[in-house]
């Protein structure tokens, strides 16, 4: 790929690209979030058309304008969001759109899944397999459709540790066949482990093009980020034996109708950081929903502050000191609303932002303003959140900045517990690492926090304790002196108990 | 076209001016596509529109009918704007004016002795609970099972009117009249008259105090929820806000408004119910709701631009022999092009760009 170009409304995605993938190789393409990782492979696969630039195959350059030009060349693409039917099998996926009998297809899924050790059924159906063995299956899809270059996005953010492992060893005996694969990822460790080369990008460009045995972790980073990063973060003891959250043989049903938490009992402490990891999925989301009151609890009882909250409206739950950081960054913010109003979603009906009116004295009906917007303005400079002003709506500030909101709004309320569900998805590893100090220096002001994620090396450089979930059930919980990534991966998957 | 250089994409950073900009264009659309219509039906639409606007504006008595046509309209498109903006989209306005005007007719001619402020705050108070309670069945039905509130609002509008059929007809006929309507209210439930000699009454300044009222609201905690509710219910739960709660209440208090636009048309104007007195004024709210943006201040502006409109086509059609219906297709489309106005407004800038710089590439 030659000079490749592509411009989107007010960015620059791709800002004339060189990449380079021999045959046979497994190739890293790193980058943070927004560095063009995707877009670039997306011209590649025929999704985007480049702005500027060509794309040669072998020694004769190629036009892709589709998908369908990508495969015919022998490149295939493995999506971050699979792209299957969830009621078909895996043969009559991996059928579909080709003039071919079941049968055949059947067989050489069969053929191909031995080859790589993809173990999968071709007649299981999609709706009944974990994610890791969806991603095998759209591996095979890709090969069967002749890749001999297949584009993986982030495929390991769906996996165990284990998964994760054998995905490797997957790639690493298709490149022994000569064929090449570009993997695409922000996760330095993923490239030292399974890459031949790596090209780093930074804000739509190319830094650097190295042989993997030539390069470090720290200067990956570096690359990666423009400047050092620090990895470690100072923690002091701060634990004390106050419990502020308890948990007690919680029950509840998932969106679907079936058991999404069983029998779940924990607590946290003051001043701690209870880590939960697991495939997102396994119940962490109706747990946070559970806490905050906006999932029914079936059976059980939730404590906060020693007192029973079992059930509570999410209203009760904010009053009693709960700040909450959702998943879904959509559920903590109203894009349409100014910065001001977003800063007191959720606290709506807390002083200083309320007051009475000439109307009803006596009764607290209305908001003060001139409060509200004393306060955003101070949440905007101490949080340093990027924006022109505070009555500007929500939708005009940057992901990042958003989520730097929804931070502050939540930690400067001072809350005696914190749940914080994926804080750093999505964001840039200097937000990353601006969002790790604060919810670190939140626990040192004794906030308890709950915290989930799917980066384990977060959870393991954050927690005090870690809790395994697998399928809405604890499989354990460990001091974080204690974890090592094996048995927590073995315990993701559901194989063993603590 | 010569822009002297000017960049007009700021428009597009500038909330109000946006607002502003894309509804105006979106009525002078309108007005021209208007135009186009009046002349296939065979009038000079110049000579159309002059009727209208002089039939709307020009005189103390074309003002005054003016005021007189805005008056419901303003009162049930406050109401609905109300319900839009908490995402319920309340298009049973028609039936809730229907259930107003009842309430006001009965109350307005049954009860004697009584004070004319009295009466008159009996009257409202009633035709209000009237209204809110025919709003609160689609309200219990959204908030508790979901049941999706345009086809409810929609379906009790024909059970409203044809209760006022029946109820004109029959328990409440006038036995002195041979038209279909109701015996005339008492002198003491009367609106008084806002210009003297004409019929525009005090219902105007009614709707009016109801948009002040709105628009207070608007800085309450009632309020703030509103508009979480009408962004993303799903995320205002988690902002601790009651969702069924918010959604009756505003059902509530939007059907109450509309019932009060039905209610100025019996004891304000005909001082009676006639038959069809207030037919398509709920329809009609919806387009002023919108294009007035949901907002009480915009929405008293579109009432007066949409009562005059209404008042006007009276008017063009004893000039121009175009039935009274055109004004109705002006309204439609006003309503489909205020729903388009985001992309029009793009559009439009992107071809003054374009024309900008084809004119200068012209000169080089």
């Amino acid at each position: 790929m030659v000079n490749i170009t592509k411009r989107f409304p007010g960015v620059l995605a791709n800002d004339h690209i060189f990449f380079e993938l021999k045959k046979g190789e497994v190739h890293a393409l790193l980058g943070e979030n927004g560095a063009g990782k995707t877009t670039l492979m997306n011209i590649l696969y025929g999704l985007y058309e480049p702005d500027e630039g060509e794309i040669y195959v072998g020694d004769k350059m190629a036009q892709i304008k589709s998908p369908e030009d990508a495969l015919e060349l022998g490149i295939g693409m493995v999506h971050q969001h699979f792209m299957l039917i969830l009621p078909f099998t895996v043969a009559e996926n991996i059928a579909l759109g080709l003039a071919r009998s079941l049968k055949d297809v059947s067989k050489e899924v069969a053929n191909l899944s031995e080859r790589y050790g993809l173990k999968i059924d071709p007649q299981a159906r999609i709706s009944q397999l974990s994610m890791g063995e969806r991603q095998r299956v759209e591996i095979i899809k890709a090969l069967y459709r002749g890749g001999n270059v297949l584009i993986l996005d982030e495929p390991t953010s769906v996996l165990t540790p284990q998964e994760t492992k054998e995905l490797f060893k997957v790639l690493r005996s298709m490149a022994n066949e000569g064929r090449s694969v570009i993997l695409i990822t922000h996760k330095l460790r993923e490239v030292m482990e399974v890459s031949d080369r790596v090209t780093v990008l930074r804000r739509g460009r190319v830094v650097a093009t190295k042989e993997t045995v030539h390069v470090n972790e720290k200067e990956l980073a570096k690359m990666m980020v423009g400047r050092e990063v620090r990895f470690e973060l100072a923690r002091h003891k701060t634990k004390s034996d106050s419990k502020i959250l308890e948990v007690e043989k919680i029950s509840a049903l998932g969106d679907d109708g079936l058991a999404a938490l069983k029998d779940v009992s924990f607590c946290i402490f003051e001043g701690e950081i209870l880590g939960v990891a697991g495939i997102s999925g396994n119940g962490q989301r109706e747990l946070a929903e559970v806490i905050m009151g906006l999932r029914k609890v079936m059976a059980g009882r939730i404590l906060i502050n020693s007192k029973d909250m079992t059930n509570r409206s999410p209203r009760e739950v904010i009053n009693e000191g709960v700040g909450y950081i959702p998943e879904n960054i959509m559920m903590a913010l109203i894009p349409d609303l100014s910065v001001a109003e977003n800063a007191i979603f959720g606290k709506q009906f807390i002083a200083p932002f309320i007051t009475t009116s000439f109307l009803l004295i006596g009764k607290n009906l209305f908001l003060n303003y001139e409060q509200i917007d004393k306060y955003a303005k101070e949440l905007v400079s101490v949080y340093d959140i990027k924006t022109t002003s505070i009555e500007v709506p929500v939708s005009y500030l940057s992901g990042g900045n958003m989520k730097r909101l929804i931070l502050a709004r939540e930690l400067s309320r001072k809350p005696k517990l914190l749940i914080a569900a994926y804080p750093t998805s999505g964001l840039d590893i200097s937000a990353t690492e601006y969002v790790r100090q604060k919810l670190v220096e939140q626990r040192e002001k004794g906030t308890a926090i709950l915290l989930t994620s799917e980066d384990l090396d977060e959870i393991l450089s954050l927690s005090d304790r870690i809790m395994i979930m697998h399928a809405g059930d604890i499989m354990g919980i460990i001091p974080t002196e204690k974890a090592n990534v094996e048995d927590i991966g073995l315990m993701m998957s559901g194989i063993r108990r603590a | 076209m010569e822009l002297g250089g000017l960049d007009l994409s700021f428009i597009l950073n500038k909330p109000l001016l946006k607002e502003l900009i894309s509804v105006i264009l979106a009525v002078l659309s309108s007005v021209m596509v208007g135009g186009v219509i009046f002349s296939v039906s065979g009038a000079d639409p110049l000579l159309a529109y002059s009727a209208l606007i002089t039939g709307a504006l020009i005189g103390k008595h074309q003002i005054a009918e003016t005021i007189v046509k805005t008056t419901p309209l303003l009162f049930a498109s406050l109401g609905v704007a109300l319900a839009f903006k908490s995402g319920l989209w309340n298009v049973g306005a028609e039936g809730q004016i229907v259930i107003g005007s009842l309430v006001a007719a009965w109350l307005g001619f049954s009860i004697m002795g009584l004070p004319t402020i009295i009466h008159i705050l009996l009257t409202m108070i009633f035709s209000f609970l009237g209204g809110a309670m025919w709003a609160l069945i689609p309200g219990i039905l959204k908030a508790k099972a979901n049941i999706n509130e345009v086809l409810t609002t929609l379906m009790m509008n024909y059970i409203a009117y044809w209760i006022s059929v029946y109820v004109i007809y029959w328990p409440l006929d006038d036995p002195l009249s041979y038209n279909p309507q109701t015996p005339h209210v008492l002198p003491s439930a009367m609106l008084p008259t806002l210009i003297p000699g004409t019929r525009a009454h005090a219902g105007i300044l009614l709707a009016i105090v109801g948009a002040i009222l709105l628009i207070i609201m608007k800085k309450s905690i009632f309020g703030y929820e509103i508009k979480v509710v009408g962004a993303n219910p799903a995320a205002a739960k988690s902002a601790g806000i009651n969702v069924p709660k918010i959604i009756l209440t505003t059902m509530v208090i939007s059907g109450g408004l509309a019932a009060l636009g039905g209610m100025t048309e019996v004891i304000g104007r005909d001082l009676c119910l006639k038959l069809d007195a207030t037919l398509g004024y709920g329809y009609l709210a919806v387009a002023i709701a919108l294009v007035g943006n949901l907002n009480p201040i915009g929405v008293i502006f579109s009432s007066l631009f949409f009562g005059a409109l209404v008042n006007g086509a009276d008017v063009a059609y004893r000039v121009t022999r175009i039935p009274a219906v055109v004004a109705q297709a002006v309204a439609g489309l006003t309503m489909l092009f205020v729903l388009m106005k985001g992309p029009m407004l793009r559009f439009i800038l992107k071809l003054l760009t374009w024309l900008k710089i084809g004119s200068r590439s012209g000169l080089s």
